[in-house]
């Protein structure tokens, strides 16, 4: 059992690859595959590009587990930066953030609703949460997008923004505040 | 009013956070705040609509498995149908096929700025070295059987006499036989001995001429005349 634990610790895997176990990669490609869609998705508003851009986040990390240092880095915060990196470097190639429609965002989602008022209600409450997180400043979305959408710690977003513990919780109070008032202006409060 | 209000909001949320971090239930985080359940209600209604926000994005298992081969495809020797092309085009013309031409190629590209100066120094040396075998000696012409030109005594007027003598070249004819060749060559022989009869008279000649000068300088000067 502890064994098996061992065998799922990041740390462990990601030390593993680095020294060419490809399954062990593998097993951090399982867990870090979904997390990093989701960043990307909510960052570039677009299914195909965010297709193309977690490619890329893993390739990179692939390429780059040579040079991934110190035990004490916390592999999602790796491949968090990664992802980060990724996406400026896609909006500096697009000089532009793209604001995309909401409703062609929503149809490429798979949906497993059962009825059509059923459908319409995701729908419409889906698209109102992407349009409260896009009257966010950038700065808010990510660390709302960090820490909401990607469940990660405090700790590991202020790593990644390159910001003290105290900061982030305070860009998040604030976020939290302006979405909420948003949220309930659209009455989904 | 207003500032107090948003302060005590901020409070909320952030004490809000904190339970969620700490791993309280929504519900145990509602009973936690009596007095703002409405404010935290909305709070958690909006974390919570992130979060099912979120865990509706999935990505398709078509690129799970497209990353995945990507991946594998840059580590291992694993058939690629992207680079297939490159080993199946066997029959295109490549300069490799031609060795000697490439081989040519390689030394001409490779070590043309050695070999060019040297070899026009050396084309050069030879060039040099073949005048001063060749060049300096001209071929002899061969033996015409003409009298050899007598030395010429230019004689002028207050100025010495110069002989300009030509080098004595022995000419022998070749023995024919014929009896009217061994008359002329004897004649030859005879014109060149007049030729030098000539020559010694004139000497003497000049020599009297001589005398002759220093006996009148001698008469012309008195030495009792003064």
């Amino acid at each position: 059992m502890e064994a098996d634990n061992l065998q799922n610790d990041p740390k462990i895997l990601m030390q593993l690859a680095k020294s060419g176990d490809a399954e062990a990669f593998g097993r951090l490609y399982e867990l870090y595959f979904i997390p990093v869609f989701r960043y990307i998705y909510f960052r570039v508003k677009d299914k195909e590009e965010t297709n193309d851009l977690t490619q890329t986040v893993f390739l990179k990390v692939f390429c780059s587990l040579p040079n991934f240092k110190g035990q004490n880095k916390s592999p999602l915060a790796y491949f968090f930066t990664v992802s980060r990196n990724t996406v400026i470097d896609h909006w500096r190639a697009k000089k532009e953030i793209r604001l995309d429609d909401p409703e062609s965002v929503f149809e490429k989602i798979p949906d497993k609703a059962n009825s059509p008022l059923e459908l319409a209600e995701k729908k419409e409450a889906s698209q109102a949460v992407h349009r409260a997180i896009q009257e966010l400043t950038d700065i808010q979305q990510e660390v709302i997008v960090l820490k909401f959408i990607n469940d990660m710690p405090n700790k590991d977003i202020a790593k990644l923004m390159g910001k003290t513990e105290e900061a982030v919780r305070q860009l998040q109070c604030r976020a939290l505040k302006a979405l909420q008032q948003i949220l309930k202006n659209q009455e989904l409060i | 009013m207003n500032n107090q209000n948003d302060k005590k909001i901020e409070e909320i949320i952030e004490k809000t956070l904190e339970y969620i971090d700490s791993g309280k239930t929504p519900a145990e985080i509602f009973d936690l705040f009596p007095k703002n359940q409405e404010t935290v209600k909305e709070i958690l209604t909006a974390v919570s609509l992130l979060r099912k926000e979120g865990k509706s994005i999935v990505p398709s298992r078509e690129l799970f498995r497209q990353t995945m081969d990507k991946i594998a495809s840059n580590v291992t020797n694993e058939f690629n149908p992207r680079y297939h092309y490159m080993e199946e085009v066997q029959g295109r013309p490549s300069l490799k096929k031609i060795n000697n031409i490439t081989k040519i190629h390689d030394l001409m590209t490779i070590n043309w700025k050695i070999w060019a100066p040297v070899g026009i120094v050396a084309v050069v040396a030879l060039a040099i070295i073949g005048s001063y075998q060749f060049g300096t000696k001209t071929p002899q012409a061969p033996v015409t059987g003409e009298t050899p030109q007598v030395p010429v005594v230019q004689e002028t007027p207050g100025s010495p006499i110069v002989s300009q003598e030509l080098p004595l070249v022995a000419v022998t004819k070749p023995a024919t036989g014929n009896v009217d060749d061994a008359v002329n060559a004897i004649l030859a022989g005879i014109s060149d001995d007049q030729a030098l009869f000539d020559d010694a008279a004139k000497d003497a000649e000049l020599v009297a001429a001589d005398s002759q000068a220093i006996s009148d300088f001698g008469q012309s000067y008195n030495e009792n005349e003064f």
